[in-house]
């Protein structure tokens, strides 16, 4: 698939119909992505430059990401970050982006735009 | 060395869905009492409705127990409210009801939820879907629990389904909490291999018993002067937090 362009972060929020709680890592490459609510997995699974779709809002989500050092964090299903989320994601200037839609929707368009 | 006898802070009654029907107030502190459990604590799945039924009982069996509710916070993660009055734990129970979703229980799914008296004899059933979570975060509900004079365990830390460390990776530093529950499956001293931040902390196997001969099946041990000690809830929670990390040191 080397026809497929390199998605940054700030492409995928943009089609993906993101709000933006966090606007860090526009420019961010994306590598790949994570989809769990389970964080323990992200843990050990979740590699550089990915993104994390979850529907997670506690603040451990943002300290998971970045000891995977991932780009951003998508939480889907209408849920809102805690406010001690938004903070840490803003010290750590890891993207932080919600969506009404399903985690399977958002994979499901992220992987349609080219992020294998 | 002291004496030391086995206590079991996680049982089950007949009004949790998934438990049998003969997890009955007194079978329960009986079957306790055989294993010589001295202190049990007795919960339901978002609910603490049969406890007053349990307290009621309890008397007559040679057992300390404490009554509660299993909670399921925002994030999917277990946690014990034990208490030692019916009162405090039924204010628990009707604050917890605000938060549980709006759903009935599928007694063909999941099963039956039991309402019984001292007696063991079912009185009524709950119609509410109460294996489900509320819309409060962990940290939240353990210091509700404390608000409400009770002692917020932590449930199987350890287990893949609802257990705190699975689930949020790690133990987010807002949680306040003296004893943790692992799961039967796995040991203070392999837990804390596991997880070494695990080491400061005050560990306890629980049984999660659903089945009468579940109760027990692993236990921890305290000092029997410690599991008789008149301290009210809490400062018991204390005290067999500081003798359990005393003993692991």
């Amino acid at each position: 698939m080397g026809y497929l362009q390199p998605v940054t972060v700030g492409r995928a929020v943009e089609a993906l119909g993101l709000a933006a709680v966090v606007s860090a890592e526009l420019g961010g490459e994306i590598s790949g992505a994570q989809v769990s609510d389970l964080l323990s997995y992200v843990m050990a699974e979740g590699k550089r430059g990915q993104v994390w779709i979850t529907i997670q809002t506690h603040p451990n989500i943002v300290a998971v990401a970045g000891l995977a050092g991932m780009h951003a964090i998508f939480i889907a299903g209408g849920f809102e970050p805690e406010p001690e989320t938004v903070a840490r994601a803003e010290e750590e200037e890891i993207g932080l982006f919600i969506s009404a839609e399903t985690s399977y929707t958002l994979a499901g368009r992220l992987y349609e735009l080219g992020v294998r | 060395m002291a004496e030391r006898v086995a206590i079991d802070l996680h049982v089950h009654t007949a009004l949790s869905p998934c438990a049998a029907e003969e997890m009955t107030p007194p079978a329960i502190l009986l079957q306790a009492e055989r294993r010589g459990i001295r202190v049990v604590g007795v919960v339901d799945h978002g609910t603490a409705r049969n406890a007053q039924a349990v307290l009621e009982a309890a008397p007559a069996f040679d057992v300390r127990v404490l009554v509660g509710l299993e909670i399921e916070s925002a994030e999917g993660v277990h946690i014990l409210a034990l208490f030692e009055a019916a009162d405090a734990a039924m204010a628990m129970d009707s604050l917890i009801a605000e938060h549980l979703p709006d759903r009935p229980n599928r007694v063909d799914v999941f099963g039956s939820q039991f309402l019984m008296d001292v007696m063991g004899d079912v009185v009524g059933e709950d119609p509410r879907l109460l294996s489900a979570a509320v819309d409060l975060g962990i940290e939240e509900i353990a210091d509700l629990t404390a608000a409400h004079g009770g002692v917020a365990v932590p449930a199987h830390i350890d287990r893949r389904a609802n257990g705190l460390l699975p689930t949020l990776g790690f133990v987010p530093p807002g949680l306040h909490a003296d004893l943790w529950e692992l799961s039967p499956n796995v040991a203070p001293s392999g837990a804390r291999e596991m997880w070494p931040e695990l080491r400061t902390r005050a560990l306890l196997n629980g049984s999660d018993a659903h089945f009468p001969q579940d109760i027990g099946a692993v236990a921890t041990r305290v000092s029997a002067q410690l599991a008789e000690a008149p301290l009210g809830v809490v400062d018991w929670g204390r005290e067999v937090a500081r003798e359990l990390l005393g003993a692991a040191g």
